[in-house]
């Protein structure tokens, strides 16, 4: 597993393991996430593991879209990521 | 006036609009619209840029692309000059300009293998024209977007809940995505899995509020804004535009729908003024220039109204991602003119009719049997705020679309519902403002990227490094996104009305739509030039493109000064160094590109 990979994959954990807390523990607790009028650490969490599950997946799971890259095979014969011809 | 009068008016108008002036005259006429003649999308597929798409899709992502805070903030600002003149701008400018706009910065494109308005300049105008025109559309983003930024944060201060929604969609948009482009999963089975998980975010959202300060969520927007710009664009910008897009319908059906449920009148002034006060305008709040009686109804009200009649931004996405997706020529009607009409039911049946019936809170109540009482517990407080003119610009559409709504659904559960109903529309209407805008604030980003690569390209031969490290997309992501937070980030209390918080977006939002309009109207004079060189058009079809596209450049540029000697000399020194210099560059542009288009436009007349 390479570097890139791996921290991927601690990314998505670590986003998906916060904003299950602070959606689910947190806002159960309390009946909200954070405080009017303040920066709490509950919206910072919860703000933080939002961009690690949008970048997590990216790396963990590279950025080529397989489903695609497979039509434009099939329809043109030409394999993307390599030179034409 | 009642609300299901103004909708048959409008529903019958853009009727008559799509079949008679888009489908025979600009389809048929002027485009000549050929059903075999092969995309860009086909010829040049490559499966990341160039896919053909379902029209019905095409539709769905174009119209989520162009509807972002101007049809609603835009018509919304307007209201200061009562309802009448800015719905029947939006309607007038809708069918003449922002349509016709719309549909030929698209077809142009798809005519020239799906390259944008600003390189078409280059075909038609010359390489001068293409920077001049790149440089401007580039600024004219950025002053749009600091707008989006402000208004956005704002309304998640305003409204935690619809932060909630938005942090919770773009996973779901995720996951949309790879289990469509990456797993292979058919899209309606995604669709189905998606809506079901939307839902269940919808449910909890209404019920969990995320609380953090206008500056901490301007922050949030930047980062974001830099993620989603850099990310490849089938992993979250394309899924949640067509996630997005069952929202955005759901808003503008309920828009379309109430007003048969309301045989009550609107209590809001048909015409309240013909000048309205320099703040509407861009005069900052405790400077004279919000004092002064400057913003007379022509040449202010275009600028003000903005997407709702017309936008240059659309040219940008018709011709930049849209015309890459077209499908097939025939579908350019519906996707093109018939997504700007759209956007134009959008402004008149969701923001300026029910801001109408709701103007004065007590009374438009009265006409329903509800209390005042029933309304003071629904959160309006009638003593403080007695009209909708009270709010702010972005308010004033929650609360009139949430009233609305409220009235109409209450007649069937009974007055007792009114408060919960408007309590539940106004979020519903707050989420689908940041949802129209989140959608184009990060597709923004991307734009703005591309477009600073393609201004760097002269440096390129000379400093290959230098070029590379400039447009690395998470370089180049985050240089478009730093003017944009600078401006963003200003807020002040109302000299007036301590209570009541004026956002940077009152000052960006006249400048970066005044440019929005002159970009449309430059848009408009290439697209008649591409009618007149490459359609052979000429005589009255020629005169219908042109002569509005005249107009609008007359309009604007007159604004433009009107901006220049009234408000900007009283900017605050942030504004000053920042968005006069964005609009004094603008309006030089804009006279070498006039200048450019007049040269050019003899040339070709005199060839023929």
């Amino acid at each position: 597993m390479d570097a890139k990979k791996a921290i991927g994959i601690l990314c998505t954990l670590a986003g998906s393991l916060l904003m299950a807390y602070e959606f689910a523990y947190v806002r159960l607790m309390q009946g909200a996430i954070g405080r009017a009028g303040t920066v709490s650490i509950d919206t910072i969490l919860v703000v933080v593991g939002f961009h690690l599950i949008l970048i997590g997946p990216a790396l963990w799971l590279g950025e080529t879209p397989l489903a695609i890259r497979k039509m434009v095979e099939v329809r043109t014969g030409y394999r993307p990521g390599e030179p034409k011809g | 006036m009642y609300p299901w009068l103004i909708a048959i008016i409008v529903l019958l108008v853009y009727l008559l609009a799509y079949t008679f002036y888009g489908k025979k005259l600009l389809a048929q006429r002027i485009v000549k619209v050929d059903p075999n003649r092969p995309t860009p999308a086909v010829t040049k597929f490559d499966g990341v840029d160039y896919v053909p798409a379902n029209k019905y899709v095409l539709y769905g992502h174009h119209f989520a692309t162009i509807a972002a805070a101007g049809p609603i903030v835009g018509p919304a600002t307007a209201l200061v000059w009562g309802w009448l003149i800015p719905i029947v701008w939006i309607i007038v400018g809708n069918v003449f300009l922002g349509s016709v706009h719309d549909y030929l910065s698209l077809m142009s494109s798809v005519r020239h293998g799906g390259i944008t308005i600003m390189s078409l300049a280059e075909n038609i105008m010359g390489k001068k024209a293409r920077y001049a025109f790149l440089i401007y559309v580039f600024f004219t983003g950025i002053l749009l977007a600091a707008s989006f930024f402000s208004i956005v944060a704002s309304v998640f201060e305003s409204v935690p809940t619809a932060a909630t929604i938005n942090i919770m969609y773009m996973p779901l948009a995720l996951l949309f995505g790879l289990m469509v482009y990456r797993y292979g999963m058919s899209v309606k089975k995604a669709t189905v899995i998606a809506l079901i998980l939307l839902g269940i975010i919808f449910a909890y959202s209404y019920y969990s509020p995320i609380y953090a300060t206008y500056e901490a969520w301007i922050f949030v927007a930047t980062i974001y804004c830099i993620v989603a710009g850099s990310l490849p664009v089938w992993y979250l910008l394309q899924p949640r535009d067509y996630l997005n897009s069952y929202f955005l319908w759901t808003t503008v059906a309920l828009a379309v729908i109430a007003p048969f449920f309301l045989p009550y009148r609107l209590t809001g002034p048909a015409i309240s003024t013909l000048v309205a006060k320099g703040s509407v305008i861009g005069g900052v709040a405790g400077t004279p220039a919000a004092t002064f009686d400057i913003a007379w109804i022509w040449p202010s009200i275009v600028l003000v109204v903005a997407c709702g009649a017309l936008s240059g931004a659309h040219a940008v996405s018709a011709s930049g991602l849209t015309s890459k997706q077209l499908a097939n020529e025939l579908d350019g009607l519906f996707v093109g003119y018939g997504g700007m009409l759209t956007e134009g039911a959008l402004s008149a049946l969701a923001v300026i009719t029910p801001a109408a019936l709701a103007w004065n809170f007590v009374e438009a109540a009265a006409q329903a049997g509800i209390s005042a009482e029933l309304v003071l517990a629904a959160g309006i407080n009638v003593t403080r705020t007695p009209t909708i003119l009270q709010f702010p610009a972005v308010n004033r559409y929650y609360v009139g679309y949430g009233f609305a709504q409220a009235l109409a659904w209450s007649r069937f559960l009974g007055p007792a519902s009114f408060p919960d109903l408007y309590k539940f529309f106004s979020s519903w209407a707050a989420w689908s403002l940041t949802a129209f805008i989140m959608t184009s604030i990060d597709s923004g980003t991307r734009v703005r990227r591309f477009m600073l690569a393609e201004l760097l390209e002269p440096i390129k031969p000379k400093a290959p490094s230098v070029y590379k490290f400039l447009t690395n997309r998470w370089i180049a992501s985050t240089l478009v996104t730093i003017l944009v937070v600078v401006m963003a980030i200003p807020k002040i209390p109302d000299p007036a009305n301590p209570a009541v918080t004026i956002y940077a977006y009152t000052v960006t939002w006249p400048a970066s739509s005044g440019n929005n309009q002159l970009q449309a109207s430059l848009a408009l004079m290439i697209a008649s030039m591409w009618v007149l060189v490459i359609q052979k058009i000429r005589g009255p079809p020629l005169a219908l493109i042109l002569v509005p596209a005249l107009f609008l450049w007359v309009t604007v540029t007159s604004a433009f000064f009107l901006w220049y000697i009234y408000i900007m000399p009283y900017l605050p020194l942030l504004y000053l160094v920042t968005t006069a210099p964005i609009m004094l560059c603008a309006g030089g542009i804009n006279f070498y590109l006039l200048f450019s288009f007049i040269s050019q436009w003899r040339r070709a007349r005199q060839e023929q």
